[in-house]
């Protein structure tokens, strides 16, 4: 799980587009579009982008496609939309005593597209499928906890991992187990308290089983399980879904047909919605965030919310870069950067500044766990850098990728650093993001960079181990830290939520004193729609709540 | 201030000062003596000499560091200790502006010096030879023309290697490179149609009779009279690929930060068109200024160059 | 005539050959990784990528691939997209578009600029004159997205004059007519000064005055002898501009939201999709190749003394 799980495909997007989706947090501002009433029936158009992948759930780890599959799929749990709460939807109940064997029941009656049963098997077997390595899915790894993981992986070496010997020695998860048709088993390896809230990730949708005869042609026109089918998918224009009439779950939508219409640019998008040819944006270009000019555009007609997003600087590893090794340097350096100015300047006030590491959005969010080396302070910042016997190097350098809208902020903080610390400071782009991605995974990367984080799930535990513990897979600064280690354990092994939240906040304040990365800010999502519509609802994770909208 | 203004003037021009009609009188001293009586040329010189300088020196203009930023002043209006006001990273427009023409006027210059070389040269000798040299030569330049500019040089850019981003120069002539490498054939082929165009001519048939070496012929009689269009094509051209470099910035191809150009500035600030235009304003003005001066002293130049206004 | 043109068909097999491979060269040379944003922003599972770069020969040396490609083309198979899509779909119903919306900005231009450029050479000095020249100079020196930005700004959105974007896949006249517009602005400017300038020697030339002193009236001297001359260099361009206008577009396009091919080669350029922007390029090679041939044969007519036997 590194980097943002859903976020935009850096390739085809321009740059403009991408500064408004990358990263979007909690919990301000969804109120006022939530005029509720409205009409049942009608159809309605919302920006969509193109989808890098067949539409299959577990294959898809971007927004363009994942917009379009969480609407068509549901899964086992469903996330309110307003908190991101995880309630049962296909799920009759998901039982475990000890955190590491989990009973699944699922509801009787719920129907795929095509008509035939959700079973148990359905689960089990598009699971099996994703993790299985040779099958090439992009998030196959959300199965990495369940028991049985390791021997579906491929371990050759060079172009073809799974050629010959490297092969993966199984084909099925151990940890997975069918009852009957409505009930299957969870084995995990170790204990992982939060699973029933994970399995909400598009990864686990079911699949029906013509899936398994032909998965090729299935990504162009999914059988999904959710409340829309897709009907029609014009490559490069635009994806039609409508409503599945045999759809009997709790969180069907109130119009009839939904069409993404697919745009490059975001203010061609928006500027099609102040002329009422497209219903829904769920991204307003830079440009009319300025001075908040889409308030005027769009009076009433706009919504900002909070979205379970962060953005840090992380340190290279000591072993690449020792210029950085002391925290005490790690905390001038956050304490040098003037959050509120660059957000208020550069975004337009559409971030939060940060306080720590985990976003406001989750269970168990605890302010302030950054404390006072998240707050802009020139004076002690240089008083700190001196402590620390200053910088050694000749500049500070700040990395991003050049294919994704970074250059602005990442200048704007190194000119902030540069002024309080009066050491240099550089910001460098890098051409695209997997050149970006793959200079940092083989820790040739020097100085500091930018790394975002979109939470797959709703928990505080998404924000910390994949990132801060040892050995983990997003863990770009090599971070390691006995004590937090041994906190994450137990919680994960915690069965009282509140114990198990309280453990995750001590390893997160632990993070204030190593400072492996920086917290920058927390993201927000903007978005604006037509006269034609109402009800417009921003969920937690920055894309629009379908069971709300309709039309006037 | 247009180019009517210098046509008439120079067509005023007195042929008959002109004592000697020797060898000795060549077609640049006949150009500058009609030149220097036509204010638009020095008007159109004094601006480029001030942008020339504005490149070579620009602390002559401005004090303020152009990468020293105000951030909490961010897109501030003109006034307020800014002449031209700031931009989103709350950098001084003016500053900036001043900095700024260095790298599109060594891209304009270096571009349109390029083409003009390489492309004048093909097309002269294309449409001079004719026969199977210009076939190969107009078929060499069909497959660079018929990749149109900007994509090519979207491509071109986008494949070189990275070490040229390291030096400022070296990024400049990066685009430049670029821009010539698909910019020539276009001048190539209207000097080529022009060579075409005058070669049947009685006076350059004549001299061909004459026993004139194809050196001589090109350079005095099919040169000054196929000059002209391509003169023009070429000044406004010098206009044009400034503004491609802008765009190219603009798409984040091209030209990038730390190095300082109107291009970038105006990329930039093309985010804030309906909110905060001056932070457009300004550096669209230098660059419509630029411009401006160099197809003013391009026309001054045809002018005083095209034979038939003596 | 036929020997002619058999000729120049036959010569362009080496100019697409050569294009193609120097695009094909310089895609194949790009930086970065085609499975950027594959997967979202996190780099891709090494299976996912084993897979992909399987399925798309991406191992294969320069030439192979080259090779692989031409072999597939000459069938008239145009591969498929990094997105799975077929690249010829995708010409198919992208070329029309752009094809439109490039006719469109030649016919704006041609119109608009030799009208200008008759009007401003025959009464040179003028106001009219100073106008043109002025406000041509202002076009040329403004970048297009600037241009676009503006007119969509005030004449789309502010006052509501023209559409503000393409809606649909089919991109209708009117939908297209201020793209067009904002295509072709920088061309006016190029078309109206070629046109003056060559109107003002040839309106000078020995031939016209003759045809003056003749008798004949000026209208029809310029329309008649002076306008034909002038225009010998007007077509050449226009013809240049045909090709330029079909990939030139990106910009237009994307601000518009126009379905067409300049987009779509950019998007493929940057997400390093080869057989996208080589097909789309072919194609517009083959375009530009058969435009111009029709602009020499133009020559002919507008210049009895050039001849093509």
């Amino acid at each position: 799980m590194r980097g943002t799980a859903r976020t935009v495909a850096v390739a085809a997007m321009s740059a403009i587009a991408l500064l408004a989706a990358g990263c979007g947090s909690g919990d301000s501002g969804g109120d006022q579009s939530s005029a509720a009433g409205g009409k049942t029936g009608g159809e309605i158009t919302v920006r969509g982008c193109n989808p890098q992948n067949p539409l299959v759930p577990s294959n898809t780890t971007e927004t363009c496609g994942g917009n379009v599959i969480d609407a068509i799929f549901s899964k086992l749990v469903h996330y309110d939309p307003e908190t991101a709460k995880p309630e049962n939807d296909i799920a009759e109940s998901i039982d475990t005593t000890d955190n590491q064997n989990f009973t699944v029941k699922i509801k009787k009656g719920r129907k795929f597209h095509d008509g035939t049963e959700i079973k148990a098997k359905n689960f089990v077997d598009a699971w099996n499928y994703a993790a299985y390595a040779p099958n090439g899915q992009s998030s196959g790894y959300f199965m990495e906890p369940i028991e049985g993981y390791g021997d579906m992986q491929c371990t050759g070496e060079g172009d073809d991992p799974c050629a010959g010997a490297g092969n993966a020695k199984a084909k099925e998860l151990t940890g997975l187990k069918v009852v009957d048709d409505y009930t299957f088993t969870i084995k995990t390896t170790e204990k992982v308290s939060n699973l029933p809230v994970r399995l909400g990730y598009s990864a686990f949708s079911p699949l029906p089983d013509m899936f398994f005869k032909d998965p090729k042609s299935f990504g162009d026109k999914p059988i999904g399980s959710g409340p829309y089918k897709l009907d029609a998918w014009n490559k490069e224009q635009s994806i039609v879904l409508s409503k599945f009439a045999d759809y009997n779950g709790d969180f069907g939508g109130k119009v009839d047909k939904i069409t993404f219409k697919i745009y490059q640019e975001s203010d061609a998008a928006y500027n099609d919605v102040i002329a009422n040819n497209l219903d829904i944006t769920d991204e307003i270009p830079t440009s009319a965030l300025i001075d908040d000019k889409y308030k005027s555009d769009l009076p009433d007609r706009n919504a900002q919310k909070e979205t379970g997003v962060i953005q840090t600087i992380t340190f290279a590893p000591t072993k690449v870069d020792p210029n950085y090794a002391d925290p005490k340097i790690r905390q001038a350096i956050s304490m040098a950067i003037d959050r509120d100015t660059i957000i208020k300047q550069i975004f337009n006030n559409t971030r939060v500044p940060a306080t720590g590491w985990v976003s406001p959005v989750v269970d168990g969010y605890k302010a302030d766990q950054c404390g006072e080396y998240c707050k802009y302070d020139p004076a002690k910042a240089k008083a700190l850098l001196q402590e620390a016997g200053g910088f050694k190097g000749s500049k500070i350098t700040l990395s991003y990728n050049a294919d994704a809208a970074h250059k602005d902020w990442t200048e704007a903080t190194c000119n902030s650093i540069k002024q309080a610390l009066g050491v240099d400071c550089v910001a460098t782009g890098v051409v695209d993001f997997a050149t970006f991605r793959s200079q940092i995974a083989d820790r040739k990367m020097k100085g500091m960079f930018r790394t975002g984080w979109q939470m797959d799930y709703p928990s505080i535990e998404n924000f910390l181990a994949p990132i801060y513990k040892t050995g983990a897979s997003s863990n770009d600064g090599d971070y390691s830290n006995p004590e937090f280690d041994k906190l994450l354990v137990q919680a994960a092994a915690a069965t009282d939520e509140a114990e198990a939240n309280k453990l995750y906040q001590q390893a997160e304040a632990l993070l204030a004193q190593d400072m492996p990365a920086i917290p920058m800010w927390y993201g927000k999502t903007t978005m604006g729609w037509s006269d034609k519509v109402t009800g417009v609802k921003i969920t937690a994770f920055g894309t629009i709540d379908f069971t709300s909208v309709s039309l006037k | 201030m247009t180019e009517a203004t210098i046509t008439e003037s120079s067509s005023v021009a007195d042929p008959h000062d002109a004592g000697d009609v020797g060898e000795e009188r060549s077609l640049a001293s006949d150009a500058w003596r009609s030149m220097r009586k036509n204010p638009m040329f020095w008007i159109s010189a004094t601006m480029i000499a001030v942008f020339v300088l504005m490149a070579v020196w620009p602390s002559l203009f401005t004090k303020t560091d152009p990468t020293f930023a105000v951030l909490a002043e961010s897109r501030a209006k003109p006034g307020d200790g800014t002449w031209f006001g700031r931009d989103i990273q709350g950098y001084d427009i003016y500053a900036r502006c001043i900095y700024g023409a260095r790298a599109s006027i060594l891209v304009g210059l270096f571009t349109t010096t390029g083409t003009v070389l390489l492309g004048g040269t093909i097309g002269v000798i294309s449409g001079y030879l004719g026969g199977w040299v210009d076939a190969l030569l107009s078929r060499i330049g069909d497959v660079f023309f018929a990749i149109p500019l900007l994509l090519g040089a979207i491509i071109f850019l986008v494949s070189l290697p990275d070490f040229f981003n390291d030096n400022y120069l070296l990024i400049v002539l990066k685009v430049v490179f670029a821009l010539v490498i698909l910019g020539w054939p276009s001048l190539a082929r209207l000097m080529r149609s022009s060579v075409i165009q005058v070669k049947p001519n009685d006076y350059v048939q004549a001299a061909r009779a004459l026993g004139a070496s194809p050196w001589r012929v090109i350079r005095s009689h099919i040169l000054p009279n196929a000059l002209a269009p391509m003169i023009v094509v070429a000044t406004i051209n010098l206009g044009a690929y400034i503004a491609v470099e802008a765009t190219l910035s603009f798409l984040g191809i091209g030209l990038q930060p730390p190095a300082i150009s109107w291009g970038i500035d105006i990329s930039s600030a093309i985010v804030g068109l309906r909110t905060t235009p001056h932070m457009l304003f300004f550096p669209s003005l230098f660059l419509s200024l630029a411009v401006l001066a160099f197809i003013m002293l391009g026309d001054v130049v045809r002018d005083a160059l095209d034979p038939k206004n003596r | 005539m036929g020997t002619y043109i058999l000729r120049r068909l036959l010569q362009m097999i080496p100019v697409i050959l050569g294009a193609t491979f120097l695009i094909f060269a310089m895609v194949f040379a790009l930086p970065g990784d085609p499975l950027a944003g594959k997967c979202g922003e996190r780099p891709c599972s090494a299976a996912y990528r084993a897979a992909f770069t399987e399925k798309y020969n991406l191992n294969d040396p320069l030439l192979v691939q080259y090779g692989k490609y031409v072999g597939k083309l000459a069938t008239g198979d145009f591969g498929e997209t990094y997105n799975q899509i077929k690249v010829s779909d995708q010409l198919k119903q992208r070329y029309p578009v752009t094809a439109k919306l490039a006719l469109m900005a030649i016919l704006f231009e041609t119109l608009i600029g030799i009208v200008a450029g008759v009007l401003t050479g025959v009464r040179r000095g003028g106001f009219l004159d100073n106008l043109v020249l002025v406000s041509t100079l202002v076009v040329i020196s403004i970048p297009v997205f600037v241009i676009g930005g503006l007119a969509q700004y005030f004449l789309g959105v502010k006052w509501g004059l023209f559409p503000v974007t393409v809606t649909s896949g089919e991109a209708t006249v009117y939908q297209l007519l201020l793209p067009a517009m904002v295509l072709g602005s920088l061309s006016v400017a190029y078309v109206a000064r070629l046109t003056r300038t060559n109107l003002v020697e040839n309106l000078r030339s020995d031939y016209v005055r003759t045809a003056i002193s003749k008798g004949l009236t000026k209208r029809r001297a310029i329309g008649l002898h002076a306008l034909r001359n002038s225009l010998i260099p007007v077509v050449t361009f226009i013809g240049f501009d045909f090709g330029a206008l079909l990939g030139g577009a990106i910009v237009t396009e994307s601000i518009f939201n126009i379905p067409g091919i300049g987009g779509y080669i950019f998007r493929s350029i940057r997400s390093r999709d080869g057989a996208s922007v080589v097909g789309a390029v072919t194609v517009l090679v083959i375009v530009y190749l058969v435009v111009n041939l029709i602009v020499d044969l133009l020559y002919g007519l507008l210049d009895p003394r050039i001849s093509h036997d």
